[in-house]
């Protein structure tokens, strides 16, 4: 579990931060809207409601995670966790920035070369570059029109 | 052509199903998401086709490399594997996919006899009845969330409020779009969907070995059922066919629950096994196996009369129902009763064609576990990023569920379980409309939480919802 610390982390301060913002609409309708939070037809009673539950869960949650980990020392990552994050990470920007450009280049070219980079980077044998980028591409080619047919003629799914 | 698109749903089940890793619900999100185009009967024929496919799927990498290929399937191993490294694999993958198949059918057959009975009671429910079943499945889901309860509650909650997002259904207001108009519309569930059960599942498997390998091979003859050892297992399916299906019933709970439990109770219960449980057992892989698969008529049957989903996989299946414009719940047997009837024969041509597709493909599934993930997972996240752009044919919604993904990733890693988040985002609107419907007729909060325990159905409900959280949690420390 010490690996994910840092994943554990990150998730608190995005539910914190959700929590945050959750409250913040909510006060925001109450003093600048003048929406009435307790009335039976209010918009705002039941997300009232859960805010004032997610705050109870939170800090329950707060305090049994800092049992759990009180007087443990700070660990380190390790390099497959590392790895791992970097990989991640590394997918999304690489996903994003396909995303991105389908619409501007064609999904069957786009989608080949997405495919291609990540099979290629994914590959973890100890091979050649050369035979590495040849059967990324390879794959891609064979993949890639299969999907496509199977996408825009069987399925009649709308393609980016 | 409705044939055609069942067997294509169960062979894309049963190959996702064994491949470990690739789960059930996220098999279902796939599919769901290649349907957007269709028409609604086409669509369900195909989507439960790949769920019966999956679950039936998951046994056989169980069996071939101690893996299981879904959670469904993880008591099968406990027996199954150990009889592969006996050299009776074909007997173990014969008796999971033979009992499977009793198991399904029997489970659609409770579900025929049962939905309509529940359906006339369910038409009783009023709104405070409704605010409960929908908070029981999502607390339900929570609680089982691997020990995790209040994180559980948490990634709930947030479910709840990402739900919240867009116009309210009542007043009209603007809620949580802070201002902009990308948030206006909404967060689409099935965004949500795509993003927690498949985007997070590519990024997941980054961290486990790239490819699994296996040189096993079935030998189709041996896997047909034999007389000896049918005889041997019946009594252990006469009573996991049952529990299976009470456990699919039970809101948040699901085949793999149903498995655990129906061993468990094999255990006790048969005092000469056929060997030590553990050590190759029959009995121990045929209870899981009949389990898991009569749970999902146990599922499906919550899912129609109650609109409530039994697990993540139903929650995907009651997303695609509301996307295609079919509504489960209460009032759905008087309605739509031809879409019942066809929703059981579909059940039980998927599970006809897992049977049989299981028993001649299962050599060519093992294959298919060789594929180097490195290809496999550009290709699922390309079909993530097709499924979520279908929606609206916006990639906005395709940049909400590579968050969502994103977001699931981290949640999964650091013990907040995604279930429920996504459980309540689907049900969220009739838990709120539910509440603010009983608010109203009552007058007040006190009123209505005093209505909880007046009303006969709801305090039943009440009774119902303690009792299953206590017996759930001594079912999740069987698990």
């Amino acid at each position: 579990m010490g690996d994910y610390k840092l994943l554990g982390t990150i998730s608190r301060v995005f539910v914190w931060l959700f929590c945050a913002v959750a409250t913040g609409n909510l006060l925001y309708y109450v003093f600048v809207r003048d929406i009435v939070l307790f009335s039976v037809d209010s918009p705002i009673v039941f997300p009232a409601l859960l805010a004032v539950l997610l705050i109870i869960c939170l800090i329950v949650d707060g305090y049994s995670d800092r049992r759990q980990f009180q007087g443990r020392p700070a660990e380190k990552l390790s390099g497959a966790a590392k790895r791992e994050f970097f990989a991640v990470l590394l997918l999304f920007a690489g996903t994003l920035t396909y995303v991105l450009l389908l619409p501007k280049i064609h999904f069957l070219a786009s989608s080949i070369i997405y495919m291609s980079i990540i099979a290629y980077v994914l590959n973890g044998k100890t091979e050649g570059v050369i035979k590495k980028i040849l059967k990324a591409l390879l794959s891609a080619a064979i993949f890639i029109p299969v999907l496509y047919y199977l996408f825009s003629t069987i399925f009649h799914v709308p393609l980016p | 052509m409705l044939v055609l698109y069942n067997l294509a749903g169960v062979i894309i089940g049963l190959i996702m199903g064994a491949l470990p890793g690739l789960t059930v619900t996220m098999t279902a999100v796939l599919v769901v998401s290649l349907t957007f185009g269709w028409n609604m009967v086409d669509a369900l024929s195909f989507i439960l086709g790949a769920f019966t496919g999956g679950v039936m799927g998951g046994s056989i990498s169980a069996i071939a490399l101690n893996i299981p290929g879904t959670a469904a399937a993880v008591a099968t191993i406990f027996d199954g594997y150990p009889l592969k490294l006996k050299g009776e694999a074909d007997n173990a993958l014969g008796i999971a996919l033979f009992v499977s198949f009793l198991g399904g059918l029997f489970g659609v057959f409770l579900l025929g006899i049962f939905g309509p009975v529940l359906g006339t009671l369910a038409l009783k429910f009023g709104s405070q009845e409704y605010f409960l079943i929908s908070l029981w499945g999502i607390s339900l889901v929570a609680i089982l969330s691997k020990g995790h309860m209040v994180k559980g509650f948490i990634a709930a909650i947030i479910g709840l409020f990402i739900g919240m997002i867009g116009m309210d259904p009542i007043t009209g207001l603007m809620r949580f779009t802070m201002g902009t108009g990308f948030l206006s519309g909404g967060v689409h569930f099935v965004l949500a969907m795509i993003g927690l059960f498949g985007m997070k599942e590519v990024f997941s498997q980054l961290s486990s070995s790239m490819t699994f390998k296996t040189d096993a091979r079935y030998r189709l003859g041996g896997l047909l059922p034999k007389p000896a050892i049918i005889r041997r297992i019946l009594p252990s399916i006469s009573w996991s066919g049952p529990i299976g299906y009470i456990i699919g019933l039970l809101p948040g709970t699901g085949g793999d629950i149903g498995a655990l439990v129906s061993y468990g109770f094999t255990k006790q219960l048969v005092k000469n096994p056929s060997r030590p449980f553990g050590e190759g057992a029959y009995e121990g892989v045929a209870a899981p196996e009949v389990a898991n698969d009569s749970a999902i008529g146990g599922a499906i049957t919550t899912m129609l009369i109650l609109g409530i989903p039994g697990d993540s996989v139903t929650a995907v299946i009651l997303g695609a129902f509301y996307l295609h414009g079919l509504l489960p719940g209460p009032t759905f047997m008087m309605t739509d009763p031809q879409y019942f009837k066809i929703i059981i024969v579909f059940l039980v041509l998927g599970i006809t064609f897992s049977y049989f597709f299981g028993l001649m493909g299962s050599n060519v599934m093992l294959r298919l576990i060789n594929i180097p993930k490195n290809y496999l997972l550009p290709i699922i996240a390309i079909l993530c990023i097709v499924g979520s752009f279908a929606i609206q044919n916006n990639l906005n919604d395709v940049m909400f569920m590579l968050i969502f993904g994103l977001i699931g990733y981290a949640f999964d890693k650091s013990g907040y379980p995604v279930s429920p988040m996504v459980l309540a985002i689907i049900l969220g609107g009739i838990i709120e409309t539910s509440f603010r419907q009983a608010l109203i007729n009552t007058g007040d909060i006190p009123a209505l939480l005093l209505s909880l325990v007046t009303r006969p159905y709801s305090l039943v409900i009440l009774i119902l919802i303690a009792a299953s959280f206590f017996a759930q949690k001594k079912i999740f420390k069987m698990g």
